[in-house]
């Protein structure tokens, strides 16, 4: 799974990709945001999965057309976003900002972004968008009130008001609370089950996993990986995983741990306390109280070493 | 579209604050013209062209007023990220700008024609063809001057400080002390516009640009100036 890999096969592709990001390269000064990144995305739901600062936004930006790439090009229906008004009848964009503007109701709001897209029949549409979010009871509400969950689907209605083929939603779900994170997927989820694309970025990988048919993983601002998310699932379970142990006992619990079919290496650290390295995590956490009461010792602490993202995609990354 | 961006905008820049700032400023003119009234024996007409247009209003009122409103026509889009929210949109760049430098211009305009008119009724004894000459001249400066601040506002974040230095520095002391320097000045060609339009009055001040010169001048600088707020919405990264 390298960066080089990064063409998406989806269920239903068609010949055309909906997104096409060729070598991609864009830079602050001598700062590398972005960095040779190619790949492209066909309808369905495909989510962009980076750890805070990998450069997801400013791919993002560049996609839409907000900002220009240093090196290499991005083209959206076959035509370049940039300088390119008129493609905007067929996008949705959803900035990671809670840009709103506060003296609007969020059904004033909305009904703005559909004369900003010549929506022919602009009430209507606008209902529906607020409906579909699942706001008509507070779209009278101005919203400077609301809270940051209520601004995101207010947000969402007046990105999808115009019904576009493709969106874009940068961190969509932040500020969600559970509920409406479900509401949230159900609803892009039906969009993409009516044959649009949706494109959407999170830090979150658990986000992601429950809502996108494939993943693009980006560190850095390099490609890590991209495709079926199952395949780079199932590349994850292979990595072994850290967990660090303290006890009462930590040389007494090594050598039962060592003994252990699921447990590769023990050591210990500077602090005295031990590192399980395994690939079945599960074996071990199942393992280690009966372990540990067979050998006399007290467990004082049990946490994982490498559960973050951005562990993840070094592993994805280093291999 | 037009017309929702731009009552949208009228709407951005109508906040409290601000509307308090341009009242504050634009009845200085007013105080100055109730004192002249008072004092009526101690000036003479040119030392109230002086006071009152050229530096009370011409470099001052209404600078200060239409940068108040114009950098803030985009600079607030910019600043909150609202932004995006209007670039994103099948709308070209100009059906953008064009609703922004509207709205900028009316909300500025009342505040500065209203000063300028009370204040040369009460300085010049509501003789008409005054007010009717500072009255072109002031529209017409209003125009050049929000788009030059328009743009302003889209170029800088610190677009507020940027005008205030151009007002005082050039508008304000280089151009007003230093003549030769007058033609780049738009101040000089509001100026040109007042002496124009009334030059039964005017007529013996040969520093004044002429009327035709300081119209296509003005007009220009509006035109220009929002064609260059055009191509930098075109070009630059929007945040």
């Amino acid at each position: 799974m390298t960066a080089s890999a990064n063409r998406i096969a989806q269920p239903g592709a068609t010949a055309n990709p909906v997104i096409q990001v060729e070598s991609v390269s864009r830079w602050f000064g001598s700062v590398v945001s972005v960095s040779d990144v190619s790949f492209d995305v066909y309808p369905g739901i495909t989510g962009l999965l980076g750890p805070n600062g990998a450069g997801k936004t400013t791919l993002l930006r560049m996609i839409t057309g907000l900002a220009a790439p240093s090196e290499g090009a991005v083209r959206v229906f076959g035509e370049s976003t940039r300088n390119n008004p008129e493609l905007y009848a067929r996008i949705g964009v959803m900035s990671e900002h809670e840009a709103v503007y506060g003296f609007l109701t969020g059904r004033e709001f909305v009904e703005f972004a559909a004369k900003m897209r010549n929506v022919e029949n602009v009430k209507q549409a606008s209902a529906d968008a607020i409906e579909n979010v699942g706001l008509t009871f507070a779209a009278d509400r101005k919203m400077g009130g609301y809270s940051r969950g209520m601004k995101q689907r207010m947000r969402l209605a007046a990105t999808i008001v115009h019904n576009p083929d493709l969106l874009i939603l940068d961190e969509p779900l932040n500020g969600a609370d559970p509920r409406q994170r479900v509401h949230f997927q159900n609803l892009l989820r039906g969009l993409a089950a009516q044959g649009k694309t949706v494109f959407v970025s999170s830090h979150i990988l658990e986000e992601i996993e429950t809502l996108a048919d494939s993943v693009l993983l980006i560190v850095n601002g390099k490609l890590a990986a991209s495709g079926d998310y199952r395949a780079i699932r199932a590349a994850l379970n292979e990595r072994p995983y850290h967990v660090r142990i303290v006890c009462s006992e930590p040389r007494s619990l090594a050598s039962g741990l060592v003994g252990l079919e699921d447990v590769d290496a023990v050591n210990i650290d500077p602090d005295g306390a031990l590192i399980a390295q395994s690939r079945n995590v599960l074996s071990l956490q199942m393992a280690l109280p009966r372990l540990s009461q067979s050998a006399g010792v007290r467990l004082l602490r049990v946490e994982p070493l490498d559960d973050s993202l951005e562990s993840v995609f070094s592993y994805l990354v280093t291999g | 579209m037009f017309r929702s961006l731009y009552f949208i905008s009228i709407r951005q820049l109508t906040g409290r604050s601000r509307l308090l700032i341009m009242a504050a400023v634009a009845s200085v003119p007013i105080l100055l013209s109730v004192v002249a009234v008072l004092n009526q024996d101690e000036l003479n007409t040119a030392e109230l062209d002086d006071s009152l247009l050229a530096l009370m209003l011409g470099a001052a009122v209404l600078p200060i007023i239409t940068l108040t409103v114009a950098t803030a026509a985009l600079g607030n889009d910019l600043e909150d990220r609202t932004l995006s929210n209007l670039t994103l949109t099948p709308a070209s760049r100009w059906q953008l700008i064009m609703p922004k430098l509207a709205s900028a211009i009316t909300v500025a305009m009342p505040p500065i024609l209203g000063s300028a008119v009370i204040s040369t009724v009460l300085a010049y004894e509501g003789d008409t063809q005054v007010v009717v000459s500072v009255t072109t001249g002031v529209v017409l400066a209003t125009l050049a001057y929000s788009s030059v601040f328009l743009w302003l506002g889209l170029t800088t974040s610190r677009s507020l400080g940027y005008g205030l230095m151009y007002i005082f520095l050039w508008e304000f002391l280089f151009t007003g002390f230093v003549s030769g320097i007058r033609f780049l000045s738009i101040r000089a060609y509001m100026l040109g516009v007042i002496h124009g339009v009334d030059e039964d009055r005017f007529a013996d001040d040969t520093q004044i640009i002429s009327l035709p010169v300081s119209i296509i001048v003005l007009l220009a600088v509006t035109v220009v100036f929002t064609v260059l707020t055009v191509r930098r919405l075109r070009t630059m990264d929007v945040p």
